[in-house]
């Protein structure tokens, strides 16, 4: 009876972990969202005192990236199950969210969110006519993206408390994803770029070689100005004037 | 009319919970949201222009918004825009100026369109900046919830957090909408001129070749990879039109690649 209350109270923790980006401020950043998240373990184990003491000194500043935070805590609700130290815990949670936010900045956010919108974009362009099939592709990128997010909430959040330590061996195949699915990014931005082109071109004026030159011109500028100036201000305002010269040219 | 206005910036508010504090689920990614509501409405019959050039621009417009704010990563307490609430405000557009729309004056609109909803994309981050402030306020009160053990109250907390971010995506639509529409009816007359509508075409490429250096530098091509520059080589092959040749040749370097990842990686 007692497993089964607390299986229910740890579903609620996964739950709530959701939101922990909830009350985001700059001097405590994400704590509100992960004491939230915990607060009922903490009433099924602890009494009143007991909890006030406990959390006045986890009241310090966290922050890591959101879809990790439920691996971190999986780790508290093991070391709160096990009643450990608090000060221990909170040695932990420091210890654990910066890695784990790297992690997670450079697979989720730099890696598989750029998947998905490559892929979202290339969707797009091709099937603009045919809506059902844009819809159905559309959803399964989506889908796709969030069975990996899913799968790092809860099964990284069951594992984590099963086992009670991090299970490393998910970031080697991390990394392993990470260059193949940046590999597909490039392969779907590369069919985005030349379907975007050829819808400029279907549109209006120019020959496709006039755009290409021109794309490639740019590119170039654009290559030189960042390696040497680097200041966003000016290369917009270079790039706008050679485009009022290329127009009063009467290239296009 | 107005009721469609409310159900948009309505959407706006809860696009704005599952973008900003709820879930991430990428559901309020303008390229996902966007073509999801122009099929809707497209499906309604809502759109009164004679061809689809009306869902081209929503389209490349969303394309446009989220190549050049794709590197803008979330990190700690770093600025970045928020692109729903100014995204969702184009729909007003469509609402009220439906047949206004021709290929003589597509890439003046679709410009001007991108400017606006960029920079409305940074007032709204603005925005969010001061309600991250704000919520520095309600956490204090939180803690002191917490010390007095008032469990139920400090949990109740959370539904402000949903409420504020919900009245915040609702009203910034409602207003980026309304200016969107002000401007647009302001400027109307420049747009439908042949020489700013080309002078758009090029200003925009000129936009696509500044997201195509980022892309290049940010996945290091030219400099750690000899198949990166391949993919290169496969733009050119692929704008220059022959499809078929640069498929064959895309999937023949794409198993080429696994091989060799699969090698290294089994070597560890």
């Amino acid at each position: 009876m007692a497993k089964l209350e607390l299986y229910k109270i740890l579903k609620k923790v996964i739950f709530r972990s959701l939101g922990v980006q909830n009350l985001w401020n700059y001097r405590y950043m994400q704590l509100y969202g992960y004491i939230y998240a915990i607060l009922p373990l903490y009433r099924y184990i602890y009494t009143k005192e007991e909890i006030i003491k406990r959390l006045n000194i986890q009241w310090e500043y966290f922050n890591t990236h959101p879809y990790v935070s439920s691996y971190i805590l999986a780790m508290h609700s093991k070391m709160l199950i096990l009643n450990e130290d608090e000060n221990e815990i909170q040695r932990m949670r420091n210890n654990l969210m910066s890695p784990l936010a790297s992690i997670g900045d450079s697979f989720f956010w730099g890696t598989l969110r750029s998947f998905l919108i490559s892929i979202s974009i290339f969707f797009m362009l091709i099937f603009f006519s045919q809506p059902a099939l844009l819809l159905i592709f559309l959803g399964t990128g989506l889908l796709f993206f969030n069975i990996i997010h899913f799968y790092h909430i809860f099964k990284g959040f069951q594992r984590t408390f099963r086992y009670g330590r991090l299970n490393l061996k998910f970031t080697r195949k991390f990394f392993f994803f990470e260059k193949l699915i940046t590999f597909a990014s490039s392969v779907f931005f590369t069919f985005s770029s030349a379907f975007l082109l050829k819808i400029f071109n279907s549109l209006h004026y120019m020959g496709h070689y006039k755009y290409l030159l021109i794309f490639i011109l740019f590119i170039f500028i654009n290559i030189f100005f960042k390696k040497y100036i680097k200041k966003k201000g000016i290369i917009i305002l270079f790039n706008t004037i050679l485009a009022i010269i290329f127009t009063l040219w009467g290239i296009i | 009319m107005i009721v469609f206005l409310l159900i948009i910036s309505i959407v706006g508010g809860i696009l704005s919970i599952e973008g900003l504090v709820w879930g991430k689920f990428m559901v309020s990614r303008p390229v996902i949201f966007v073509p999801a509501i122009v099929i809707i409405l497209s499906a309604m019959n809502f759109f009164h222009t004679e061809s689809n050039l009306i869902i081209l621009l929503f389209f490349l417009l969303s394309i446009l918004i989220e190549l050049r704010l794709l590197f803008t990563i979330p990190v700690g307490s770093s600025f970045v825009p928020d692109t729903i609430t100014g995204t969702l405000g184009i729909f007003f557009l469509a609402a009220l100026l439906p047949k206004r729309l021709d290929a003589d004056n597509f890439y003046s609109i679709l410009l001007f369109l991108y400017m606006m909803v960029f920079s409305l994309s940074y007032i709204s981050g603005y925005f969010d900046v001061l309600f991250k402030r704000f919520n520095t306020v309600l956490v204090e009160y939180g803690k002191k919830l917490l010390s007095d053990g008032e469990f139920y109250g400090f949990e109740n907390l959370s539904k402000f957090g949903y409420i504020l971010f919900f009245v915040k995506g609702f009203l910034l639509t409602l207003t980026s909408g309304a200016l969107i529409y002000l401007f647009f009816k302001l400027i109307l007359p420049l747009l439908n001129s042949p020489s700013i509508n080309k002078f758009s075409i090029v200003f925009l490429i000129t936009v696509l070749s500044r997201f195509a250096v980022n892309l290049f530098i940010h996945w290091r091509i030219f400099k750690n990879s000899l198949l990166n520059f391949i993919v290169f080589i496969f733009i050119i092959i692929m704008i220059l039109q022959f499809h078929t040749l640069g498929l064959l040749i895309m999937l023949l370097i794409f198993c080429i690649y696994l091989i060799l990842e699969i090698k290294r990686f089994n070597n560890g």
